[in-house]
């Protein structure tokens, strides 16, 4: 199991960039997700590829994750904000932040289409991960690549 | 940067991680949890040497109401019913000893890089779960004092034609109370610290593990 999280641990820490606002929320949550998977690692009968089903399991996770966040942040600071044990690594590369900052402006669905779309999934794929029939994921993708194809020639200008 | 290219971009993390330790707020928190640790143990270590030093001073007690027993020609009752307490006692001072855990403090001079650090505070889950192995001596040391301290009680006030108290059937009542709550609670305590201190030592291995594997 602990070989699996650490061959795939690539796609926990984008999910929990992507749904965690701040660092020490990434890190939360990315615990989270590696216990999810520590939980339901019996249930999976290698019925799919081992990258769709660690996807299913963070993205639904991380929806979960958030919904609980939401009602435990209502009337609380983010006093503990500084304290993460997750940082961005010195000298990444900026066009990388952009991405993340394009993903999290979409709505929470969205941003888990988008992760998938951009790690290559098929849309039959991305149905079955995230419940959603295939013609509703082939026009929500469209949608989405339209919006990343009008930033980018916006951006174009600014030289990224 | 054109659609391509941010693909490109994108799938690059997969061989280069987009996140790592943040150094300075790890330390932080090992430092702030081995002081607080510390800090418990301390204190632990300052409450066991308190009640050794009284059971010793019990036992002292004890052994001179023998002498003063045997010296004075009392009923030989008195001086084995002394006698026993005494032993009780002796069996405190012994449990009380044995209940600090390990004599050694875990070592603090490993060094300054993080992995010393979480080193430190796995020493310090150690010693918490040895702690944790000699309660059920502790509670024993305990139960001794209430039942030598009975005993010996009876001792003095018969030797000194004390007449009982009427309310000593619900004193032994509630002593006896007492001795089970204590019993059911540090071994509630115990069975709950025990998992948590397990899943620390795990999570810690797990990230010295990590730091070791990103050197």
């Amino acid at each position: 199991m602990r070989g699996l999280v650490d061959a795939h641990k690539a796609i926990l820490f984008k999910v929990a960039r992507v749904y965690g606002a701040t660092d020490s929320d990434r890190e939360d949550l990315f615990q989270e997700i590696a216990l999810q998977l520590w939980h339901s690692v019996e249930a999976w009968r290698g019925d799919c590829e081992a990258t769709t089903w660690i996807y299913r399991v963070a993205l639904n996770t991380a929806l979960a994750w958030r919904r609980k966040e939401r009602r435990h942040r209502q009337g609380r600071q983010d006093i503990e904000d500084a304290t993460g044990l997750l940082v961005a690594p010195s000298g990444r590369d900026p066009r990388l932040d952009w991405i993340y900052q394009r993903i999290a402006e979409l709505d929470e669905g969205n941003r888990a289409l988008a992760l998938l779309m951009l790690d290559g999934f098929s849309y039959r794929d991305m149905a079955q991960i995230l419940g959603l029939s295939e013609s509703n994921v082939g026009v929500k993708i469209n949608r989405i690549k339209a919006a990343l194809a009008a930033q980018l020639a916006k951006e174009e200008h600014n030289g990224l | 940067m054109d659609f391509d290219q941010m693909l490109e971009t994108w799938r690059a993390q997969n061989t280069a991680p987009p996140y790592d330790v943040n150094r300075v707020a790890l330390r932080q928190a090992l430092q702030s949890e081995e002081a607080r640790v510390r800090g418990e143990l301390r204190s632990r270590r300052r409450g066991l040497w308190f009640v050794w030093i009284f059971y010793t001073g019990l036992v002292v007690w004890a052994g001179l109401w023998i002498a003063i027993t045997i010296t004075n020609g009392w009923p030989t009752i008195y001086a084995i019913a002394a006698g026993v307490s005494f032993g009780i006692f002796e069996f405190g001072v012994g449990a009380t000893w044995v209940s600090r855990g390990p004599r050694r403090e875990p070592p603090r001079n490993f060094g300054n890089t993080l992995q010393e650090e979480v080193r430190r505070n796995l020493a310090l889950v150690d010693h918490e779960l040895s702690f944790a192995k000699h309660s059920i001596i502790h509670v024993l040391g305990a139960v001794s004092l209430v039942v030598g301290t009975l005993l010996f009680s009876w001792t003095v006030n018969r030797s000194q034609d004390i007449p009982d108290s009427s309310r000593s059937g619900w004193f032994i009542v509630l002593l006896v109370v007492w001795i089970v709550w204590v019993f059911y609670s540090v071994r509630k305590q115990m069975r709950k610290a025990k998992p948590k201190l397990e899943l620390r030592k795990r999570r810690l291995r797990e990230l010295l593990a990590s730091l070791d594997a990103r050197e």
